[in-house]
């Protein structure tokens, strides 16, 4: 039943990660720091009983705003100047952890390097070894909404196709009078949105830290492989895979093989792995 | 408060030890990535595998020999130091079975991450070699039988554990890692300025027109993900047999950024630059730790730390907007040819 | 030059450091508490087998907090390194012991000083970050700056790594919480809490005195959390003849509700009754979580649990004012009566006094382990007074017999052969809700020497 809820997250930050992938064709390492930074944000209007649904829409707009502002700052100069996508990936490493450790000394100074939000989690039914609660509800809602409202920007409006264009073909794009630029800003802002809606609902779910980021950055990720960083429904449908397997897969393992459920973290690296190389044709060299 | 000469020793023979396994790994980074376009950001593993080894080997030659039950213990690691002491050629002789042993068998799965790079565009191969590494690190560390899972093993004896003066012992074998560094270096670089090191630029750069030309790609990326692997290995090795002790948690990720950040500031594909870049990064992590700063009276009123690892990400970021170069600018390759006729035309014009 | 003036990458650059900027002009206004005072003193160099010593007047900068005016020369002054972790692992409760060792020191400057004593405590604060490489780094980096007496590390796999280092060269290091049985040996390693076989007896007596048949454990996968569960399942089977079921979790991850869930089914297949007992060995972090998922179980909700040590630490567990918790997680704490076990003297007067004043310095409270490591000092501090001089070898000597004629705010501090606390005092403590506050109640006591259970009324 958790698996519903963690799914619901996971596709939601997944979303934002390919959408990003497939626009400026950057693996964004630091979408972990935009995801913790997220849940930061709303843990901590919460924590000054700002109402959980609009601590989750600032925390959109935050983190929306700090991505424009790293892709301003590191992400497009870099690409101006013709760096190749190792290049871009490397630097969003350089980025993630100049945020991540930014975050900390704050953390560490104000003592929030432990932070609980103030959302109250109540069970709403039982279904066999699972309960269902409220922030199901919020979470499978935010989604909902979000994938909505991505669906209809991209395919209802002329800068939505203008998106489209440029993920397809830029320099076509380009040249075809598009405003490459405007529509850059809009996906990283988009994009940071799912991750500080993602980052948001899991301070909700249960504590957070600096490093949050980064260890649900390997489930997103494998999300976002599965949806071969290019297709949005799939990445959606990636989000769930992944976190059923987590609790599913591992328990068949255990069952069947008796392998030590320890070894649960492994789940996403091989499922990245899988998807990589039976989906080369996404990744191949030319 | 007295300052031990002795104890700066020590602190110099760390520092040398230290730089000199970092800069075996710059230049097999270098010579992977900058050379031959291969971003092994799973080298950590590597290093991590030549660790396994040399434990392994040690633990596997002294244990039946002194007749420990539980390796895991603290007692059984100051047996295994104990009874090293006192037996000076069988320590010699596990460390150079240690090191071999660790070299070829790194180099090995190297090669096998090879196949991999194949298919894969540049980008997705970083990310494939960085999840190998951490998968493999997760399963090291829960997995005991091999190196006791997170508990980690001690008394791993080092070749020099027989002399009684410690110090005297550290400090040779801060001289022996930073000769076997010297030897590294002259090796690569005599290896990267021959027609081969031109090839893997070729591979690098067009790999396309390479195998037009006839070089195929994916022998060469094997090659030298093999050498650059071996080198790991052997650094991994140097490291265990230095700190004596070897535990999952020390072969994380971050350490692959740190040697990657190397390479970058030090100049692609310039060995003599990433040289220059290891010991710039290495002395930068030791002098920014609070105990050292300590000595020249220096001290934070924050977590320094974070500020380092800030810092780093800042660097990785500034070096590729303003000179992603490097420091040293990559030069042409110095085969054997081309310094014939660069001579010929220098003494033409005089 | 307008271009560049104009060029997105120089704004950018600029506004990073103004923000750069502004931020360290923040922090280092608002830092540390503490004041520096600048002193000349001439050094001594040593140059071994040589005979004639230079002197070299050094300036150091120092970090002290002065009553009343500064110092003047003549002052003995004495190191007291602390290679504590404070990021990775022991990002949120290393700081907490890094100051209550601090705290300890300002203690006992403050005493030396109201009785006119030349001798004053420095400490230097290092990270270890909780892995054994950067653990030993940090005591290389102590060693070369003169210190030989130290405070850490805090994972029996740190304490592990630097073992030999400071063994061969007689630095004497006081760990706080390295608890694993299998560094027990005699040495320069000294640890002033007992090891988890001593915390595993005790849970076990009086899970059995309480009617405790069957447990099912759910620890985190390190060596504290391994060590403590294997101690505690020997124990329990062998001289109980319980039934236990355990589950190792891998630490760390973002969420463990699939655990939770195993964790569930265990106690089901033991039945989840009276005689079954869940037994939860956890840090804050993953402890919230666990706990939180357990909470919305219906089988989980129906069996008392036990927690670790780690778990008694109100600023995570009790709702506000108190702590950080919500009141959902108080309701079920108090619902299903987590049980545990502390090493301390019961009702000290010096434990309270230690808690006021660490909370009044600090703003929070101090956890378990922040105690053992305020006491460590407390050790370090006497035996260096007591040895007289700044010798490993002589502080090494000094310990044991400082430590059998000392009672600490964790009790009794004698050290066995070893070098570990020999025995201590365990107070049992409840969750309880007390008509006002959610409070970790002392309802029992295990006695050291006697080995009986004696609860309160």
């Amino acid at each position: 039943m958790s698996s519903i809820l963690v799914s619901a997250l996971y596709a939601l930050a997944a979303l934002g990660l390919t959408l990003s992938f497939k626009v400026t064709k950057i693996a964004n390492l630091a979408h972990a720091e935009y995801i913790v930074i997220g849940s930061y944000v709303a843990a901590y209007l919460t924590l000054i009983y700002i109402d959980p649904l609009l601590s989750l829409l600032v925390s959109a707009l935050i983190i929306g705003s700090i991505a424009i502002i790293i892709d301003e700052l590191f992400y497009k100069p870099l690409y101006r100047r013709g760096a190749t996508s190792l290049q871009l990936f490397v630097a969003s490493i350089g980025a993630g952890l100049f945020l991540r450790y930014l975050l900390s000394i704050y953390a560490d100074m104000k003592d929030l390097l432990f932070l609980n939000s103030a959302y109250s989690r109540q069970p709403i039914f039982y279904l066999g070894y699972g309960v269902f609660t409220n922030l199901h509800i919020l979470s499978l809602s935010t989604l909902t909404i979000y994938s909505f409202v991505l669906y209809l920007i991209l395919f209802r409006t002329k800068i939505g196709r203008g998106i489209r264009a440029v993920a397809s073909n830029i320099e076509l794009a380009q040249v075809s009078g598009i405003p490459v630029w405007r529509i850059r800003r809009l996906t990283w802002f988009l994009a940071g949105a799912a991750a500080g809606l993602a980052g948001g609902l899991w301070s909700y779910y249960t504590s957070v830290n600096p490093e949050s980021g980064w260890r649900l950055l390997l489930w997103v990720f494998a999300s976002s492989a599965i949806g071969g960083f290019t297709s949005l429904w799939q990445t959606l449908l990636g989000g769930f895979i992944v976190g059923f397997s987590e609790n599913v897969v591992m328990w068949g393992l255990n069952r069947s093989f008796g392998i030590d459920p320890a070894y649960k973290p492994l789940i996403p690296y091989v499922i990245i792995v899988f998807v990589l190389i039976f989906r080369r044709k996404m990744f191949l060299m030319r | 408060m007295m300052i031990d000469i002795s104890s700066f020793l020590i602190l110099i023979s760390s520092i040398v030890t230290y730089t000199s396994i970092y800069i075996i790994l710059a230049l097999s980074m270098n010579l992977e990535y900058g050379y031959t376009g291969v971003p092994n950001l799973g080298k950590v593993m590597f290093y991590f595998i030549g660790g396994i080894i040399s434990a392994r080997i040690a633990m596997m030659i002294l244990d039946p020999l002194i007749g420990i039950k539980n390796p895991l213990e603290a007692t059984a690691a100051t047996e295994r130091t104990e009874y090293a002491s006192t037996h000076p050629i069988l320590s010699i002789e596990i460390f150079i079975a240690g090191i071999f042993l660790s070299m070829i068998i790194s180099g090995l799965f190297g090669y096998l991450a090879s196949i991999p790079a194949l298919a894969l565009k540049e980008d997705f191969l970083a990310l494939t070699l960085l999840i190998f590494g951490e998968a493999a690190r997760i399963f090291v560390r829960t997995y005991e039988p091999i190196i006791g899972g997170v508990f980690g093993v001690g008394g791993i004896p080092g070749p020099f554990i027989w002399i009684s003066d410690k110090i005297l012992a550290r400090m040779l074998y801060a001289i022996l890692t930073l000769l076997i560094a010297i030897v590294v270096y002259i090796y690569i670089d005599k290896f990267s300025n021959s027609p081969l090191g031109r090839a893997l630029k070729a591979v690098r750069d067009d790999d396309l027109a390479a195998s037009v030309y006839g070089k195929d790609p994916s022998r060469f990326r094997g090659l030298v993900l093999f050498i650059g692997s071996s080198l790991a290995g052997l650094a991994g090795s140097l490291y265990v047999y230095y700190s004596q002790a070897i535990f999952p948690d020390d072969f994380v990720p971050a350490l692959t950024f740190f040697i990657l950040a190397m390479v970058l500031i030090g100049g692609i594909a310039n060995n003599f630059g990433v040289v220059i870049g290891a010991i710039i990064l290495s002395l930068f992590e030791r002098f920014s730790q609070a105990s050292i700063l300590k000595i020249f009276g220096i001290v934070a009123p924050f977590d320094i730390s974070y500020l380092r690892y800030m810092i780093l990400g800042l660097l990785l970021i500034i070096i590729l907007l303003f000179r992603p170069q490097g420091l040293i600018a990559e030069k042409p390759v110095k085969t054997p040819l081309y310094n014939i006729i660069m001579r010929r035309i220098l003494n033409r014009n005089r | 030059m307008s271009t560049v003036i104009r060029s997105p990458v120089v704004i950018g650059l600029i506004i990073i450091i103004l923000i750069l900027a502004g931020a360290l002009s923040y922090i280092l206004s608002t830092g540390g508490g503490v004041q520096y005072v600048t002193l000349t003193r001439p050094v001594t160099v040593t140059v071994p087998g040589a005979a004639p010593q230079t002197t070299i007047p050094v300036t150091f900068t120092l970090p002290i907090t002065f009553t009343t005016a500064p110092p003047t020369i003549g002052r003995i002054e004495y190191v007291i390194g602390l290679a504590i972790a404070v990021s990775g692992p022991y990002a949120v409760d290393g700081p907490v012991r890094r100051d209550a060792a601090i705290l300890a020191i300002e203690h006992i400057n403050k005493y030396l000083e109201s009785i006119g004593s030349p001798v004053r405590f420095i400490y230097v604060h290092d990270d270890t970050k909780g892995t054994a490489a950067d653990a030993l780094k940090v005591i290389e980096n102590m060693y070369a700056a003169g210190i030989r007496v130290i405070i850490g590390p805090l994972s029996s796999g740190e304490v592990r790594g630097v073992m030999d280092f400071v063994n061969t060269n007689k630095i004497v290091i006081i760990s706080p919480s390295s608890t694993s049985p299998l560094l027990a040996q005699p040495d320069y390693v000294f640890r002033d809490v007992p090891t988890d076989l001593f915390q595993a007896k005790v849970l076990a007596k009086v899970m059995n005195i309480l009617g405790i048949k069957k447990v099912a454990i759910i620890a985190r996968g390190d060596d504290y959390g391994k060590g403590l569960a294997s101690a505690f399942e020997n124990i329990f089977t062998t001289n109980y003849g319980g039934i236990v079921k355990k589950i190792i979790y891998t630490y760390p991850q973002p969420d463990y509700a699939a655990e939770v869930s195993r964790l569930s089914s265990a106690v089901s297949e033991l039945g989840a009754d009276q005689s079954t007992a869940v037994f939860i060995i956890a840090f804050e972090d993953d402890g919230l979580n666990i706990i939180d998922h357990a909470r919305l179980d219906p089988v989980l909700t129906k069996v008392r649990w036990f927690g670790s040590e780690t778990l008694n630490r109100p600023a995570a567990y009790t709702p506000p004012p108190t702590g950080k918790a919500s009141l959902d997680i108080a309701k079920f704490l108090a619902s299903v009566k987590l049980t545990g076990v502390f090493a301390s003297p019961v009702g000290s007067p010096l434990a309270e006094t230690f808690a006021k004043e660490y909370r009044a310095r600090f703003g929070r409270d101090p956890s378990p382990y922040a105690y053992f490591t305020y006491d460590a000092t407390w050790l370090a501090a006497l035996a260096i007074l007591f040895a007289g001089k700044y010798d490993g070898e002589a502080v090494a000597k000094a310990l044991p017999i400082v430590a059998s004629h000392f009672i600490g705010v964790t009790g009794y501090k004698a050290f066995d052969e070893n070098g570990d606390a020999a025995g201590a005092d365990y107070i049992i403590w409840q969750y309880q809700y007390n008509g006002t506050h959610y409070v970790f109640a002392q309802i029992g006591v295990w006695r050291y020497p006697s080995e009986t259970v004696e609860f309160f009324k």
